[in-house]
């Protein structure tokens, strides 16, 4: 659906785009992510035919950017960063305009217009003026007007930026239903967006493009770097002597104390792989203490994200 | 086609829903009325000239005001990548927004209609009205206003703000104007003044007026329109890069 090979950008001297390439299949949602400025929008608007890349090249749905925009621009939905409207219209009518302007027949435009708001749920709401709308409805009106033509790739930038927590999973239920039948492209630097909606995640950072696995992989990739978490009734320094001990054991960090402070806390890292955790429960059993808990704490994705983006940069320095 | 059409009817819808349009309509209106009633009943002559002449002076003033947030206002609402990530081009845009706004002008120019009316009533029998230059002059300021539409136009293209859209477009056609008439043209060296003159708005309004509808001056004002619909749509295409 999309093959993007060698793409480049450059606004004055910032590289805002650097040699990225990727392919998106069909049916698949992909998570665009990436801190602040590292160049998702930028990469976002060329395909969709808004910036022309310096040097690269881009196909979607068969398509070449350089050559057949208006063909690209029929056939994709783009959901811009804040969800630009006409603030002078009520969405009924801007959902009309949009129809029309995508080419869509009079007699099917209100069958097309009817069709998304009620998936994107702004019934209720169809005749204010968009200038009156909160947020999250405008942002709804925003995804019914990328979808009003039914195009085969929608590309979403922050869709879920600037709402709360109730209209964040509203709109990700919608995205998840979206993606069952089309192509999602979704910039993020929200990361529950990526986990819990995408198939496939790609992590950008400075305009390079750094990791290419969906989220679930990208995790375990990481996950040989988990820590235990325990928290043990006994003396703290015997217990810390003791674990340390134990074969397979990097290191062991005491942490301050919690609420209850007859309970001793502290961190395992286990050596490479190694799985410790029934070694630190015997010796625990061994020594007569009593142990409330012991967690294994896989690497989050927030963690490979701020490992990929922020190591990058203090490498780079 | 139906893509122009649709930017021409919500740019009409729009013109109708922002008080902005409705002011400077209103403000057109009353001055050149204002204007020429006052000439006409110091002069007691049935003679439209000073109507049209004043209504040179209020286009200037009145066209890029009303154009100055067609593209400007898009650029800053963020709704312009929406418009051309949508299958839009800046041909469509811009033809779009030109034609609805020459619509609200030759609506402008049907409400002035009673002036010419007026002053056939109060003719004097014996004299009457030359209804060749009245035609003549209204289509002047068709072709006038049309032209200073496509220059409000190419200025609100080249900036974010509404209001330097505004000087930029004010400062062009007054230009365009000032500089046709005698007492500037007079104050230049012959031969610069007649390299200028033909290039002003004034000179070519001025010859259309007489009522005699010359082939250069038609000239003019549509291949001047479309030189400035042009360069916006190279402006607006300038994004992509």
């Amino acid at each position: 659906m999309i093959e993007v090979e060698g793409l480049n950008k450059w606004f004055g001297d910032t590289h805002a785009v650097d040699d990225i390439s990727f392919s998106v299949k069909k049916g698949e949602v992909l998570g665009f992510l990436g801190p602040n400025g590292a160049g998702k929008t930028t990469t976002l608007r060329i395909l969709t035919c808004y910036l022309l890349p310096n040097s690269g090249s881009a196909r979607i749905a068969g398509h070449d950017i350089f050559t057949e925009s208006t063909a690209i621009r029929k056939r994709l939905g783009y959901l811009a960063e804040e969800s630009p409207l006409y603030h002078d219209m009520n969405a009924l009518d801007y959902l009309r305009f949009i129809a029309e302007v995508h080419g869509i027949p009079a007699s099917e435009r209100s069958s097309a217009v009817s069709r998304v708001v009620k998936l994107c749920g702004i019934d209720s709401m169809k005749h204010k003026d968009i200038a009156e709308l909160s947020r999250g409805f405008r942002q709804r009106v925003g995804l019914a007007q990328t979808m009003i033509h039914d195009p085969d790739i929608l590309f979403l930038d922050e869709p879920t930026s600037g709402l709360d927590p109730n209209q964040i999973a509203e709109i990700r239920r919608l995205i998840t239903e979206i993606g069952r039948e089309k192509t999602v492209v979704l910039s993020t630097h929200r990361l529950e967006d990526v986990s819990l909606t995408c198939t496939r995640v790609i992590i950008i950072n400075q305009g390079k493009l750094v990791a290419d696995a969906p989220p679930d992989r990208l995790q375990a990739e990481f996950t040989a770097k988990s820590k235990l978490r325990l928290s043990v009734r006994g003396p703290r320094a015997e217990v810390a002597d003791a674990f340390g001990g134990i074969e397979g054991v990097k290191s062991v960090l005491a942490l301050p104390e919690g609420s209850d402070k007859s309970f001793a806390r502290f961190e395992v890292v286990p050596e490479g792989e190694a799985d410790v955790a029934e070694a630190l429960f015997c010796a625990v059993r061994d020594k007569g203490w009593t142990m409330n808990e012991l967690v294994t704490e896989r690497a989050s994705l927030e963690d490979v994200f701020r490992r990929l983006t922020i190591d990058a940069k203090q490498e780079a320095e | 086609m139906q893509t122009t059409i649709a930017i021409l009817k919500r740019e009409l819808r729009s013109y109708f829903s922002s008080p902005i349009a409705y002011v400077f309509m209103i403000f057109l209106l009353g001055f050149t009325n204002v204007m020429f009633f006052m000439w006409f009943f110091e002069q007691g002559r049935a003679d439209l000239n000073s109507f049209f002449f004043w209504m040179q002076w209020a286009f200037a003033f009145c066209i890029p005001a009303i154009t100055m947030r067609l593209i400007a206002e898009e650029k800053k609402l963020g709704t312009f990548e929406l418009l051309f990530t949508l299958p839009v081009d800046s041909s469509h845009a811009v033809l779009g927004k030109f034609i609805a706004t020459v619509a609200i002008l030759v609506l402008i120019l049907f409400l002035t209609l009673p002036a010419p009316i007026t002053v056939a009533a109060f003719t004097a029998t014996g004299s009457s009205v030359d209804w060749a230059v009245v035609v003549g002059n209204y289509l002047g300021a068709l072709l006038l206003g049309a032209m200073m539409i496509s220059i409000g136009i190419f200025a609100s293209c080249m900036v974010r703000e509404q209001v330097i859209a505004f000087l930029i477009g004010l400062v062009i056609c007054f230009a365009g104007i000032i500089i046709g008439f005698p007492f500037v043209t007079g104050k230049l060296p012959p031969w610069l003044a007649g390299i200028v003159q033909p290039f002003t708005l004034s000179y070519h309004f001025e010859s259309i007026r007489r009522g005699v509808i010359d082939f250069s001056d038609l000239l003019y004002f549509v291949s001047g329109t479309f030189l400035f619909l042009f360069l916006s749509t190279r402006i607006l295409d300038e994004r992509k890069f």
